[in-house]
């Protein structure tokens, strides 16, 4: 039973694993669901739904994944997005676990606010913080749309991996 | 929640946070070179980054045909409609370009002969029946054109107007038998008539008649209308190609070979009006009535027979 546990379990990690992986290489193509210029971080959602979905420290952990596969991507420092997410991902863990109903409107409300934070924290010290001339076009036709589009995308793969996680924990538990 | 502060997950998630800070001042330090996670994470993820970009690029190549059917028809459409124009600008071009021509010759012609009245035509049908090369040209009445209005192009003398309509008139060319031309040869002042011959016809040639026995025309030699009130003096006629001894043996006759192909000829200026245009030689001091008596410069053999010819 507890072999049959750990296989599960490592299974359901590693299609998360491999999800998180997928989406990036998608994230990094250019043109791909790209509308208008502007194409989501499809990690994010991926994180917030795991991190609402699952324990707290496997929340962290995929968290922290993603944020560094962003930071791959990015012209950021790298463990900078890591530990944005790694935050977020924790703090959606608990409220989760504590406070919020997991359904498709908190997943738009929990993933609105980390992919926002995440927007804001890096649009202040790549862009505000030195000072460039009109800066408010980053934001207005980058930074806001980019957020927007990752934020819509919450519930979908909220409803994905709650299918992944049932699946896999079905094996076992039954 | 404070209970959470004190677990081992929490610990685990602070030692991570460390580790991204940690991170953090590493690739802070190394200032663009990837430190060892990067290039673990980067090998990971190339694979599928790679394989994504070629599956993107060949979906987006599939679907690009049928995506952007509707911008290539469009655009389609917009070529086909410029190039219709194009081909319409061609066709002004070319009937800008033939237009300037005809009207570099007229200026031609006009500098040499400043008191003619020319009314540029161009030859819009040919009679089938005729032999002579007679043509129809799309100026008339209207524009001025009377019947006898003599008819050049830049080469020489192609014809005069026979029979004139409101906005047409039909040309008998100097390959007429029907015509006679008073003219002169250029180099020794030997006068005659030059008037078309079956025969020669056929060659697009035509002949002076009435030359003296002893003149001194030469094969080479160009002929010139003599002038009078049908064709004014100097119309260039074209050049001798052969002198022959006329049937009576009295006069000599020879065969010219017209500068203007009156054949092939397009566009044509009609001389409207020129100095002492339909005035008879000799009118001026003998009267009207001695006129008449008087050669003409030119007449047509059929219809005015009574004329006789300049020059003799």
């Amino acid at each position: 039973m507890i072999r049959k546990k750990r296989i599960w379990v490592f299974a359901k990690y590693f299609f998360y694993s491999l999800l998180l992986v997928i989406f990036y290489a998608m994230q990094t193509t250019a043109g791909v669901f790209s509308f208008f210029g502007v194409r989501p971080l499809w990690v994010v959602p991926i994180a917030v739904s795991i991190a609402m979905c699952e324990n707290i420290l496997p929340a962290a952990v995929f968290g922290a994944v993603s944020g560094l596969l962003c930071d791959l991507g990015s012209q950021a420092l790298f463990g900078f997005n890591g530990l944005v997410m790694l935050c977020g991902c924790t703090a959606i863990a608990l409220l989760s676990f504590f406070l919020v109903k997991v359904s498709w409107k908190s997943a738009l409300l929990l993933g609105g606010g980390l992919a926002a934070i995440r927007a804001l924290v890096e649009f202040f010290f790549f862009y505000l913080i030195w000072g460039y001339e009109n800066i408010q076009l980053v934001f207005i036709h980058f930074v806001f749309p980019t957020f927007l589009y990752t934020a819509l995308l919450t519930p979908f793969f909220l409803l994905l991996i709650q299918k992944m996680k049932e699946k896999c924990d079905g094996q076992w538990k039954e | 929640m404070k209970d959470f502060l004190k677990t081992k997950t929490f610990k685990l998630i602070l030692g991570l946070a460390i580790l991204m800070c940690a991170f953090m001042l590493r690739a802070a330090y190394t200032d663009g070179i990837a430190i060892f996670t990067q290039k673990v994470i980067g090998a990971v993820v190339y694979p599928f980054q790679k394989a994504s970009t070629e599956i993107s690029s060949a979906v987006t190549s599939m679907l690009q045909g049928y995506l952007r059917a509707e911008q290539l028809k469009e655009e389609n459409e917009a070529l086909k409609e410029e190039l219709r124009q194009l081909r319409d600008q061609l066709v002004d071009y070319e009937s800008i370009k033939n237009e300037n021509q005809l009207y570099q010759r007229f200026l031609d012609i006009k500098e040499q002969n400043a008191d003619f009245a020319f009314c540029p035509a161009m030859v819009i049908g040919r009679d089938a029946n005729s032999q002579f090369g007679s043509f129809i040209i799309d100026k008339g009445t209207l524009q001025g054109v009377a019947k006898r209005d003599p008819v050049i192009t830049s080469d020489g003398l192609v014809g005069v107007i026979e029979e004139v309509g409101l906005t047409y008139s039909r040309v008998i060319t100097i390959y007429d038998p029907g015509l006679n031309v008073g003219a002169y040869v250029s180099r020794t002042r030997d006068t005659g008539i030059v008037v078309g011959a079956v025969d020669l016809a056929q060659e697009g040639q035509c002949k002076m008649t009435y030359l003296p026995r002893d003149s001194g025309a030469a094969i080479g030699d160009t002929v010139l209308t003599s002038g009078g009130n049908v064709f004014p003096k100097g119309l260039k006629i074209g050049s001798i190609k052969e002198i022959r001894q006329e049937d009576h043996g009295v006069s000599l006759y020879a065969v010219i070979e017209p500068f203007a192909s009156a054949y092939g000829v397009k566009d044509v200026f009609v001389i409207t009006a020129f100095e002492g245009q339909g005035v008879m030689i000799g009118e001026d001091l003998m009267g009207s009535g001695a006129a008449e008596s008087q050669t003409d410069a030119g007449s047509f053999s059929e219809s005015e027979s009574s004329s006789t010819e300049a020059g003799q």
